[in-house]
């Protein structure tokens, strides 16, 4: 079973709701799949349906890589930790010196995105840094 | 006399009236129906009227058709129009096939960005070698969803996490 069929509800899924420029090939035996999704809620569905597909993603047979729409500057987002309160730092990377904090579930400003990883946010406060965007989603 | 010299002032003055009337022209209302009316089929862009002046905004495709749009506003208000602000934004089609799938092949800088990344899950090891991910160590299962879009997000080759004993 080509990796296509094994991941077809994923695909179709991807594509019935709504998921821009996505994009997938099969290359060294894993399935790429990239794209942008309309919103968290899309995105997070999709990794259900992976993580049914393949429990705990024990095979790695996919590389799954969609961000939302929604996530562009100037618009909230929520702070999406485990627990403890998000770093803000002076530039992007962890050897920045931290400037400000933001507590888990608070809702600040993405500003702009340095990179995929790194994003300019603005809390309430009105302190602006850098932090890792794998903790914000869009609210 | 008294009588003639009304007449002639309410004479004179309706002349005034008149003569203004027919320089000032159409109301902005007419002049923007009759530019929209000459640029019917362009639905990416709108004109407003002010005072005769022409604001024209909206999206169009090239330079080409914004000037050509303004031609036509021109054109189609002839005297009417005293100035012409032309505020359409070229903006070039979008793509319509997406971006090529890109596998980041710099074990260097694929490596410094996963380490980053790993500071947040200290259970596990993270090793990069010809694009692939392999983890090891234990993690609650909650956590993994996290791990594996984080990795996932450097666009590795591959991600290998057979090697995470899964706590419940």
């Amino acid at each position: 079973m080509s990796l296509q069929e094994k991941y077809k509800v994923l695909l179709d899924t991807a594509q019935s709701s709504g998921v821009n420029d996505l994009n997938y090939a099969e290359m060294d035996g894993v399935l790429q799949i990239r794209g942008t999704a309309p919103t968290a809620d899309v995105k997070n569905k999709l990794w259900e349906i992976y993580g049914n597909i393949d429990p705990n993603f024990q095979t790695g047979d996919v590389v799954l890589n969609v961000d939302v729409a929604t996530e562009v500057p100037g618009s909230q987002v929520k702070v999406i930790t485990e627990n403890s309160n998000l770093n803000i730092r002076k530039g992007p990377g962890t050897d920045q010196p931290i400037v400000g904090k933001a507590a888990k579930g608070e809702i600040i400003t993405l500003i702009s995105k340095a990179n995929e990883q790194w994003w300019l946010v603005r809390t309430n406060d009105n302190e602006e840094g850098y932090c890792y965007a794998q903790y914000l989603e869009s609210v | 006399m008294k009588f003639n010299k009304l007449t002639f002032c309410l004479l004179a003055t309706s002349a005034v009236l008149s003569f203004s009337a027919c320089k000032s022209g159409l109301s902005d209302d007419k002049l923007e129906e009759k530019i929209e009316n000459a640029l019917t089929g362009r639905k990416t862009v709108d004109v407003e009227v002010e005072k005769g002046k022409v604001i024209l905004s909206g999206t169009v495709a090239s330079e080409e058709e914004k000037q050509q749009i303004e031609s036509i506003a021109k054109t189609a208000g002839d005297k009417d129009v005293k100035s012409i602000q032309n505020d359409i934004v070229v903006s070039a089609p979008v793509a319509t096939t997406p971006a090529p799938i890109t596998v980041s092949n710099n074990d260097a800088t694929l490596g410094a960005a996963v380490n980053t990344f790993m500071k947040d899950f200290p259970s596990v090891q993270a090793s990069v070698k010809d694009g692939i991910i392999s983890v090891t160590g234990t993690l609650e299962q909650a956590k993994i969803v996290t791990l594996k879009q984080g990795l996932d997000n450097l666009n590795p080759k591959k991600v290998d996490l057979s090697g995470i004993v899964v706590k419940k």
